[in-house]
């Protein structure tokens, strides 16, 4: 009678089997590992189609944006160019500001950006932030000073994760602040060529 | 003889003239090819590229003010190389070589340690940009293609009257080109009262994040 293996069932002949079975027992044998191995095909196309994304400010002009006021209204970034996605993370014409995980996982995050807050106002503080929203929350930032004649330009990067699969519309979310410390108020925030952010899953939960 | 649906695995058909050790060989040799493939795929997946260098002992009195100045160029002699996973033993870690040929993303970082040699000149400006120069077409066909698409990051401190001062950059960046992407981490400063020193500690590193399809 035909037997399998313990752990992957795959079936062969033992001693009380009809020869004249021989054909039929290897063609179990062949199907049963043929299914294991496309399984396993899944598996590492899984780990080949990494989810990952990047979006930036392209534009070799400045991008001008109103502040309402100081780093008690920072501003999120209005990015135009979808660089890569791998994951239908980005979605541009509905939303300019984020980049959306949709795989749980384990992500690391980042982004630079090169901008200034007129008046340029000497050892003002001017502070990047990226950010990822609910279920888990991590930040990545960095301050600059400005000495009044020069942008600031900043990068950072950090880890975050989702735990468990979420369905399209709220997902997990990255997004990038700038602010300007100190004095509060309103100005416009220019920004110029140096502005991206990314995000790449790394492993499972 | 018949073949499985997926991975065409061989398996006797009614028909076929009884000889039972010899399917089970066929079987068993296709099976064995299909492993070490799977195998090979996997380890390669994993065991992405990375390479990152620090530099032990200063760089030389060379980076001038107000240029933009190639950071290996500016630890010429100092750079260590701590790790290497690609074969191609290189210091310089804008190097591409040894990252494959399959398109991926990539990341390159830079923590950058300075001091000005003499002076230092107050509240001066110090830079770090990282630039990837990504042909946008196949550059083997003729004739070659001339655009390409660059991305950056960039970093910028003040220092703050005592002279040391570090700073850390990192780019993510996609190419489907990989052999024929150009990398650049630059520094330039505005202490004009002296040139500035990399110091010992500096950092640059890249590797692959994955092979995804872009």
């Amino acid at each position: 009678m035909t037997a399998t293996t313990a752990t992957w069932a795959i079936p062969y002949a033992t001693g009380t089997d009809r020869l004249c079975d021989a054909a039929s027992i290897t063609e179990s044998m062949a199907r049963r590992v043929d299914d294991i191995m496309f399984a396993f095909d899944a598996d590492v196309t899984f780990l080949h189609d990494i989810p990952a994304a990047r979006i930036s400010w392209t534009s070799p002009s400045s991008l001008q944006q109103a502040q309402t006021g100081g780093c008690t209204s920072p501003i999120g970034i209005l990015y135009n160019t979808a660089d890569y996605d791998t994951d239908n993370m980005v979605n541009l014409s509905v939303d300019t500001t984020i980049i959306t995980y949709r795989r749980p996982g384990y992500f690391s995050f980042g982004g630079s950006n090169q901008y200034s807050v007129p008046p340029l106002t000497n050892n003002q503080s001017m502070n990047m932030n990226v950010f990822s929203l609910v279920p888990v929350s991590a930040v990545c930032g960095q301050s600059g000073r400005d000495n009044g004649t020069d942008f600031a330009a900043q990068s950072c990067s950090a880890l975050n994760f989702i735990a468990a699969p979420r369905p399209v519309g709220s997902e997990i979310e990255i997004d990038t602040e700038l602010c300007r410390g100190g004095t509060t108020g309103a100005g416009v925030c220019l920004i110029v060529q140096y502005s991206n952010m990314y995000a790449h899953w790394i492993r499972e939960v | 003889m018949d073949l499985t649906p997926h991975e065409r695995f061989p398996f006797p058909e009614a028909n076929d003239p009884g000889n039972g050790a010899l399917d089970l060989q066929i079987l068993a040799e296709a099976i064995d090819a299909k492993c070490v493939t799977m195998l090979a795929d996997l380890r390669r997946m994993v065991n992405r590229p990375m390479r990152l260098v620090t530099l032990n002992g200063n760089g030389p009195n060379t980076i001038i003010a107000n240029a933009f100045f190639d950071m290996f160029t500016a630890g010429a002699g100092q750079w260590v190389s701590q790790i290497d996973t690609t074969g191609v033993l290189s210091f310089d870690v804008t190097q591409m070589s040894g990252m494959g040929t399959t398109p991926g993303v990539y990341r390159l970082g830079v923590i950058a340690l300075t001091n000005p040699a003499v002076v230092v000149t107050a509240n001066s400006i110090r830079t770090i940009r990282l630039t990837a120069t990504i042909p946008v077409s196949d550059p083997s066909v003729f004739p070659a293609p001339s655009t390409t698409a660059i991305k950056r990051s960039q970093t910028n401190v003040y220092e703050c009257g005592v002279g040391v001062t570090d700073m850390q950059c990192e780019l993510e960046f996609a190419t489907a080109f990989p052999q024929t992407t150009v990398l650049d981490a630059e520094i330039t400063h505005a202490n004009v009262g002296s040139n500035l020193v990399l110091l010992t500690g500096s950092v640059m590193y890249l590797y692959r994040v994955g092979d995804v399809d872009i």
